[in-house]
């Protein structure tokens, strides 16, 4: 269609069309002004993901909201599971197998590596089962993907503080006293979730056309449970292994977390902690390109 | 893009591959043809379908214009490329404005959330910001009729209550360009006229510009001046929303026509149903058994001759269908092998005629077209030809008193009847007991007859 061309190239002449930026939907000078063509785009607006927040809001309450009406205990649900965990983990791990935690009670040192844990699993498994569940509002209406992966953060996150707050009464109820070290819970909680994210997002935009990473998901998930500080400490890995079995950067999350809030934990070494945070980013980033440039197809194929 | 203009579309593609949604090819079969031919180990071509083919138009500020098309002509794509769900394969549309599309109403909605709840999702969902919703949140339960019940869950209305709810949200939506698809077809019929006249006084007060996908006609012609009309993908016609719908009708039908009016191939003919594969082989339609025309006059009878192969060979428990649908698709007359028994009239043969005599037809003038399936035990089609024939009603004075039927809005079927003024019963002559002799009449057995026919 040589036509075609020419319009285009008359309108980047005129500077109407956009010039740098590549995009399926771009704005040029005028900001009312859409042009809607197959380019691909690479990275996401982002001015037009800050239109649509009140969407990743009301999206993430709906999530919140649903999953809770209509249950008698409600909201305790959303520690239980923990708390069950936990248990059974001291029972297992802690008696049975008498695994050493460094003094601390075995129920808060499992608790503690499970509040990483599930931030990491949950965040994982949620956002990469964002999109199937939405296939209507995905294939009849418009608005930027993201929204429904980044929505998911809402129930991850409120789970989260919910255990922090269970965690604090523990803490209280054990005599456990934190330290400084309290101050980087956040940080290492941060580069958790962004982790979770970033495959997440990898993961949800795969799992529009193969539904395979939906039962994929969780096996995986569950082995690296295995492999990964939450029922023994990091110190229990033998020496000679420890820095293969750092490579896996969910390892450090867990151990940093159980180091910021209990005092006796094993802080892991300096490399190990710059590569994941190395890692954690580049992981969102690899997310939010691949989910890009996947997302014109969504419709298509969901 | 010249000022004024608000939508420019410039040789808008868009090429599906087929069997690629929902159905990939299993990882094992990959890998498989991988190891087996490892050079080339690529799938071949696969098959494409060409959804929109080279399509340019512009819409200008204010306008309200029409998309019609027969099924699979391109309608849906057009507006799922415009609302930015998918995009264009090839060329590119400019937008002016903000855009509003309401392709499905209701979607989004979440049944465990209550009607309140749902009228802020559903507005995030559509564009407008949680601040706008209360803003307007008056006007949008007021409009929707079900105030009463916005502390109920979704889940608990009818379904008209959602709709209306739905409907209530995106008409507020107020974008500079709404992008609307066939939603006036739902609810009672007194919510379609409201919804009919907000849409209208969207396009023409507001000045909004709509873009309106509907297989009625009717509405489109009421609500559009100017209509676009796709047919396998491309933009045949461009103009005023009657001359669209003419050129629209003159499509039909799916069956190829022959030399012969009347008469329509069906071999070749595009059709969906599975296993007997091309049962039908042609259709002639012979008004009061004569030459085949297209033509019918009102009250003749049609004779109809299905030719169709392989008939004796389809199972038991079949159904032949036949309906007749007016131009909005809306079928009038069906016809099945279950309501009247189809028998052999002797040995049965490959090749067969399923002939078919109606009573003379009440159908008033305008465009009909016939669609034929063969239906299994389990409601499956075995073959189905929609718009099989197409014929034109004409005028005639079927009630004998002189009228011929040649203003439009006289209904889509003619019945003759008579009626006449009798005197009432003056309330001051009514004694005590005229009542309970009216509910004595009203409760007699049906076997005396119907109460109003003694003259």
């Amino acid at each position: 269609m040589p036509s075609v061309s020419g319009e285009i190239d008359g309108l980047v002449e005129d500077g109407l069309a956009d010039g740098g930026l590549a995009g399926d939907a771009t704005f040029a000078a005028d900001p009312t002004r859409l042009r809607i063509d197959s380019r691909q785009r690479t990275f996401p607006d982002l001015r037009e993901l800050m239109r649509y927040r009140g969407l990743v809001f009301l999206l993430g309450r709906r999530d919140i909201t649903v999953r809770y009406r209509q249950t008698i205990l409600g909201t305790t649900w959303i520690f239980a599971s923990a708390l069950v965990t936990a248990g059974l983990f001291s029972f297992v791990f802690g008696r049975i197998a008498q695994l050493p935690t460094n003094g601390v009670p075995y129920f808060v040192f499992s608790y503690v590596g499970l509040l990483a844990w599930n931030l990491f699993s949950q965040g994982l498994s949620n956002s990469s089962t964002s999109m199937t569940p939405n296939s209507a509002l995905i294939s009849k209406i418009y608005f930027p993907r993201l929204v429904l992966p980044l929505s998911t953060l809402a129930s991850t996150v409120t789970t989260t503080l919910i255990s922090i707050g269970i965690l604090a009464v523990m803490m209280v109820g054990y005599g456990i006293a934190p330290s400084w070290r309290l101050l980087l819970l956040p940080l290492s909680l941060f580069v958790t979730m962004v982790i979770g994210l970033g495959f997440g997002l990898i993961l949800a935009s795969l799992a529009v056309a193969y539904r395979d990473i939906g039962y994929a998901t969780p096996v995986l998930i569950s082995m690296l449970l295995y492999l990964s500080p939450v029922a023994y400490s990091l110190e229990a890995v033998p020496a000679n292994l420890r820095n293969l079995y750092l490579l896996n950067p969910i390892a450090t999350v867990v151990e940093g977390t159980r180091w910021a809030v209990l005092d006796t934990g094993y802080l892991p070494p300096a490399w190990a902690i710059a590569y994941t945070v190395v890692f954690a980013v580049a992981a969102l980033l690899v997310g939010v390109v691949v989910f890009t440039r996947r997302e014109p197809g969504f419709a298509d194929v969901i | 893009m010249t000022p004024g203009t608000v939508v420019e579309a410039r040789g808008l593609s868009k090429v599906y591959e087929l069997g690629l949604s929902g159905r990939r090819e299993p990882l094992l079969k990959i890998l498989e043809r991988r190891v087996r031919h490892p050079v080339r180990g690529r799938a071949g071509p696969r098959k494409t379908l060409l959804a929109l083919d080279d399509v340019s138009f512009d819409v200008q500020r204010g306008e309200a214009v029409g998309v019609i098309g027969r099924n699979g002509a391109g309608k849906s794509t057009l507006l799922k490329i415009l609302s930015r769900i998918t995009p264009p394969s090839d060329g590119y549309i400019d937008l002016v404005g903000s855009v509003g599309s309401l392709l499905e109403v209701g979607t989004g909605f979440h049944p465990e959330l209550t009607g309140l709840e749902n009228v802020y999702l559903n507005g995030a969902v559509l564009g407008m910001p949680p601040a706008e919703v209360t803003r307007r949140l008056d006007e949008i339960v007021a409009f929707s009729e079900v105030d009463r019940y916005l502390d109920t869950p979704v889940k608990r209305y009818s379904s008209g209550m959602r709709v209306r709810l739905a409907f209530s949200v995106a008409a507020h939506l107020d974008p500079d360009i709404l992008i609307v698809d066939e939603v006036l077809s739902v609810g009672d019929a007194g919510f379609q006229r409201k919804c009919m006249t907000k849409m209208q006084s969207v396009a023409s007060d507001e000045g909004r510009t709509v873009l309106y996908v509907s297989h009625n006609l009717v509405t489109l012609e009421n609500l559009c001046e100017r209509s676009l009309l796709l047919d396998s993908g491309r933009l045949v016609f461009d103009g005023p929303t009657g001359d669209t719908i003419a050129r629209y009708s003159r499509l039909f039908p799916a069956g190829l026509g022959t030399d012969v009016k009347g008469v329509f191939d069906l071999a070749g003919a595009d059709r969906s149903g599975s296993g007997f594969q091309h049962l039908f082989q042609r259709i002639s339609l012979r008004p009061d058994g004569g030459e085949p025309t297209d033509v019918v006059r009102m009250g003749q009878r049609l004779h109809v001759d299905l030719d169709v192969e392989g008939f004796a060979d389809v199972p038991t428990g079949s159904h032949l269908v036949l309906a007749i649908a007016s131009s909005s698709d809306q079928p009038v007359i069906v016809l099945t092998s279950g309501m009247v028994a189809l028998e052999a009239a002797g040995p049965r043969r490959p090749r067969e005629t399923v002939a078919v005599v109606t009573d003379p037809l009440p159908l008033t003038p305008g465009e009909y077209t016939v669609n034929v399936a063969v239906v299994g035990v389990r409601g499956r089609s075995l073959d189905h030809v929609r718009e099989a024939a197409a014929f034109s009603v004409e005028p005639a004075d079927v009630l004998g008193t002189g009228y011929r039927y040649e203003a439009t809005n006289h209904g889509l079927v003619a019945v003759p009847w008579t009626w006449e003024i009798r005197p009432g019963v003056d309330p001051d002559e009514a004694g005590p007991g005229a009542d309970g002799d009216d509910v004595d009449e009203a409760r007699a057995p049906v076997g005396r007859g119907p109460v109003a026919s003694a003259p």
